[in-house]
């Protein structure tokens, strides 16, 4: 199961005078968004969803919504993806006093039909700010987390309110919602504090954010994956859990918005191809998988990335040790006097669910032991027992 | 949308170039030949002229990856491993000032020594990687070599230790990490060093003369890779960037040097107190090296140009007669003399010496014949500016001699014809104004260069280099614009009196930037690089258009008698290095 997942586009028009974004429309076109094209299709993948957490528009332009979501809608097209799956973010929303006479007007009414092309899920999702797509293989929780911007401060943040948890608590434990091998839960802001990304107090994180994630992982057994976005700051971890499958947390990063300084350092512009093996993640009873991250910079266009958030390739649910790593290349280095690229294949397919945290620690872990190692890339190249 | 040429020196630059984009691009001539031969060579040239692209064509991945048509000819016909060793144009200035600081230190100036040492270890070492590796990335396999990981290792640690390097992974490629960090630990300490030696512990170094050491290496190497006659090239780039001290050794060896080794040295045609003959143990041209001079190129670079301009041009599925894109007008002769003969009395004067006046050219003798041709573009010249003219003349339009114009510089050559082709795409062909506005932003560009390195005089006129051009190119106006007609005006520079000393400076960095040109005999005429007394020079022809210069050959005169013994010192030795923009 194939996701390619878009965030934060921020689409913004040449006219504008605020140009946040690189996905800038001179009338229907954006050179960025057609080399974006271009690029995908070098790749050869085929994506089962498009998946976008949101902030379409920038500053709640609704002129650019149309073309940001027109531009998702080309994509999907043109990769020949069957479905997307979006959810709206706060620049989606004229939640500004004075901008329009309804927030949600121009979301709610534009062509196609946002945020799915099923009339009674767009009608529950503005209802009652939460709607439901049952696929084959999942379940999938569109949240709207900014359903009450326009209200005093809630622009300020996200929400998910306990009434709301409660009814999706209620929903999913009825017939109406079947049993799939995972659920996944698309919202715009981030459910839990993310105070690392600007070292700072976080103020918007999405109100009631953990306490809906505790009722989800109550409520069943099946793994979740969250998808988010609104930081800008891409990243992949386990939620806080008492149980035995902590909701995985894919907080995906810009794709073409300017990056604030604190961050620009750190990550880059991105999209991501997460993958999910739907036979390990049934077997294991956890979310198993990779992804892919890809960058754009000015040097090098649209490239694999060499940032740290995220790496090029990483993955999620490895049940395989560290020790379990170390022994192997031990043994490995009983037969050689180092090990390069071609003698690492077995302890590469033992990493390929290690997300890229999880071989952060491993690294420790060699250095830590003697071991003498050289990375490229975010890749083991050569290991060897230090002398 | 047409493209504008950004930078000068920027619109192709090899330095900076990626393998696949050099090998793809690359075009073999008769230097390439030259090159490739197993000998030590020396070239040189001025920027631009393509020193660059071909050393690095040498190296060992650029021609696996090639895969032109001669590509696998080239490879079947080199007989050594070429190892590019790109120079730091920082290098100079830190080794001159860290040269004075520790001048009463002999260990921490051959310490400042062994830094460019292990640099082309460095680069070495990069290729014994490129040489074992087994990879996809590989396309001809060119000289590659099998090795076991038990030997790579042996070879690794009989190197480390030679090298005075540790490894923390006994490969290749630890082997290299670990130069790259003895050149870091060098660095730090002479940058902490006030003079004298730390507290801290002096870094150890490979403290032996970088031919002895190179020939250890090799020797060494070669028994691992079971190729005891294996020949290495070392392909030296932008010498004259690096300190004197390393590059006048690297010359002196080229006699009698160790047989695996093979020394490829790219300067430009001016380096002060650096000469490849300065004594009777000096190597020797077409004895011990051979000699490239990409200088002073004429029609023998118009094949080359003409198939550089063809690749641009098939990129915008362009596929004529290239000469065909470029609107020519033609000179009429007989109504070029008729009509200066009308407007200019010394010229009138001139043909009736010459009992040519009246006549047109179906009714000379052949030698009366000759002699017309001869003088036909200066008497186009001095008639077409008779009258104050916006545009300059259309005889320095057309392929050719745009190409002339550019004296078949590589760099200049693809960033013109890379905004001709666009211009040919949409227009479909290349008007004479917008020729000559191209050729004008060039020079425009150039100027702005040549603005940039300050001189000092004893004339208030002259504060940059371009300011000593401008002297010199304006006197050549005058030899065809002047009073009197000659049918022979001066256009060429010699340096014959004792007084030139005092514009040696100045003329080499002409040389070096390319505005000034030295005529060459032959293709691969000798000079050396520290003298300029038996040189001729001319200016490049792209000051041709402003000044309304001829583009051929000329009789030549001595520069002091332009300069009239004024003075001038140059202020800044690295000036023009940067770039500029449009």
């Amino acid at each position: 199961m194939r996701f390619l997942i878009l965030s934060d586009l921020h689409a913004t028009f040449e006219s504008s005078e605020v140009k946040n974004s690189r996905l800038v429309f001179e009338n229907t076109e954006s050179e960025f968004g057609t080399r974006f094209i271009q690029y995908c299709k070098s790749l050869n993948f085929h994506f089962d969803f498009l998946v976008c957490p949101g902030d379409i528009s920038n500053q709640g332009c609704g002129e650019s919504f149309k073309s940001g979501w027109k531009f998702l809608n080309e994509v999907s097209h043109k990769l020949n993806i069957k479905e997307i799956l979006c959810v709206p973010g706060n620049h989606d929303l004229q939640s500004r006093p004075e901008s329009n006479f309804s927030p949600l007007h121009t979301v709610k009414f534009c062509e196609p039909n946002f945020p799915s092309t099923c009339y009674e899920t767009n009608t529950h999702f503005w209802g009652w700010n939460w709607g439901h797509i049952e696929t084959e293989n999942f379940n999938c929780i569109l949240l709207n987390s900014s359903a009450y911007h326009g209200f005093s401060s809630e622009y300020k943040h996200g929400r998910v309110a306990p009434e709301t948890t409660k009814q999706l608590s209620e929903f999913i434990t009825s017939d109406k919602f079947k049993q799939r091998t995972f659920n996944v839960l698309l919202c715009h802001h981030h459910p839990v504090k993310r105070e690392d990304i600007d070292f700072d107090s976080d103020h918007d994180v999405m109100d009631g954010g953990q306490a809906l994630l505790n009722e989800l992982e109550k409520v069943t057994s099946e793994p979740w994956l969250i998808i988010h976005g609104h930081k800008h700051f891409a990243s992949i971890f386990r939620a806080q859990s008492a149980g035995f499958n902590a909701p995985l947390i894919f907080s995906a990063g810009s794709f073409s918005a300017k990056l604030y300084p604190k961050i620009e350092s750190r990550t880059s512009n991105q999209f991501y191809i997460l993958d999910i093996d739907l036979k390990e993640t049934l077997e294991k009873d956890c979310l198993v998988g990779t992804f892919e991250a890809h960058s754009w910079n000015i040097e090098n266009n649209w490239h694999p990335s060499s940032s740290d958030n995220l790496p090029y390739k990483g993955g999620f649910g490895t049940d395989i040790k560290p020790r379990d790593i170390i022994t192997k290349l031990k043994e490995l280095l009983a037969e050689d006097p180092y090990l390069d690229e071609s003698s690492l294949q077995p302890i590469y397919e033992m990493l390929t669910h290690y997300t890229p945290t999880e071989f952060k620690e491993l690294l420790q872990k060699l250095t830590k032991l003697n071991f003498e190692y050289d990375i490229s890339d975010n890749k083991l190249i050569q290991v060897a027992l230090k002398k | 949308m047409i493209d504008q040429i950004q930078h000068f020196n920027k619109s192709f630059n090899a330095k900076s170039t990626s393998k696949q984009n050099l090998a793809e691009s690359f075009i073999p001539n008769g230097h390439f030949d030259r090159l490739t031969s197993p000998n030590h060579t020396i070239m040189i040239g001025p920027r631009g002229s393509g020193k660059t692209t071909l050393l690095r064509m040498c190296e060992l991945e650029a021609l696996d990856i090639w895969d032109g048509t001669k590509s696998d000819n080239y490879r079947s016909k080199i007989d050594f491993t070429g190892v590019f060793i790109p120079t730091d144009r920082f290098w100079k200035a830190q080794f001159d000032l860290y040269s004075e600081k520790f001048k009463s230190d002999k260990l921490l100036k051959k310490l400042l020594l062994s830094s460019f040492t292990y640099h082309v270890l460095e680069c070495f070492s990069n290729t014994l990687i490129y040489r074992v590796l087994t990879s996809k990335k590989k396309k001809s396999y060119f000289r590659n070599i099998e090795i076991s990981k038990q030997n790579e290792v042996q070879l690794v640690e009989y190197l480390s230790e030679l090298w005075h390097v540790e490894t923390k992974i006994p490969s290749l490629r630890g082997l290299t990490i670990a130069l790259t960090l003895k050149k870091h630990e060098i660095s730090s300490y002479l940058s902490s060093s006030d003079g004298s030696r730390q507290s801290s512990k002096i870094p150890n170094f490979a403290d032996s003369n970088i031919i002895s050491l190179l020939d250890t290496s090799i020797q060494i190497v070669n028994q691992f890779f079971d190729d005891s006659d294996g020949k290495w090239a070392f392909l030296f780039d932008e010498l004259e960037l690096a300190p004197d001290s390393f590059v006048q050794p690297l010359i002196d060896n080229m006699r009698g040097g160790p047989q695996n080794l093979i020394l490829k040295l790219a300067l430009s045609p001016y380096h002060k107190d650096v000469s490849i003959t300065n004594n009777s143990y000096s190597s020797m041209h077409k004895q011990d090296l051979s000699f490239i001079n990409l200088s002073g190129v004429r029609e023998d670079g118009l094949e080359f140009a003409k198939t550089l301009t063809n690749n641009i041009f098939k990129k915008e599925k362009l596929t004529n007669p290239i000469e065909s894109y470029f609107e020519t007008i033609d000179i009429n002769r007989d109504k070029e003399f008729s009509e200066l003969t009308k407007n200019d009395k010394s010229f009138f004067d001139y043909c009736s010496r010459q009992s040519i006046l009246g006549k047109s050219y179906s009714e000379l003798s052949n030698n009366q014949q000759a002699a017309f041709r001869r003088i036909q573009f200066n008497v186009h010249l001095r008639n077409y500016y008779q009258t104050t003219r916006k545009r300059a003349s259309h005889y320095y339009t057309g392929f050719d001699n745009i190409c002339r114009l550019l004296d078949y510089n590589p760099r200049m050559l693809v960033g013109v014809m890379s905004i001709f082709s666009s211009i040919a795409k949409s227009e479909g062909h290349i008007k004479v104004h917008r020729q000559l506005k191209c050729i004008d932003d060039y020079y425009q560009s150039f100027k702005a260069l040549l603005n940039t390195i300050a001189v000092e005089s004893n004339e208030s006129s002259l504060n940059s280099l371009y300011d000593v051009i401008t002297k010199i190119a304006s006197y050549f106006e005058q030899q065809i614009h002047g009073e009197i007609f000659s049918p022979d005006p001066k256009g060429t520079i010699t340096f014959r009196d004792d007084y030139n000393r005092n514009y040696l400076e100045a003329v080499g960095l002409a040389l070096n930037a390319g505005a000034l040109v030295i005529e060459k005999n032959d293709t691969d005429s000798f000079h050396d690089t520290d003298g300029l007394y038996s040189s001729r020079c001319r200016l490049s022809y792209i000051f041709s258009p402003k000044f309304k210069l001829l583009t051929n050959v000329q009789p030549s005169i001595d520069l002091v008698e332009i300069l009239n013994q004024r003075k001038i010192k140059i202020l800044d030795m690295f000036g023009g290095q940067g770039e500029f923009k449009l």
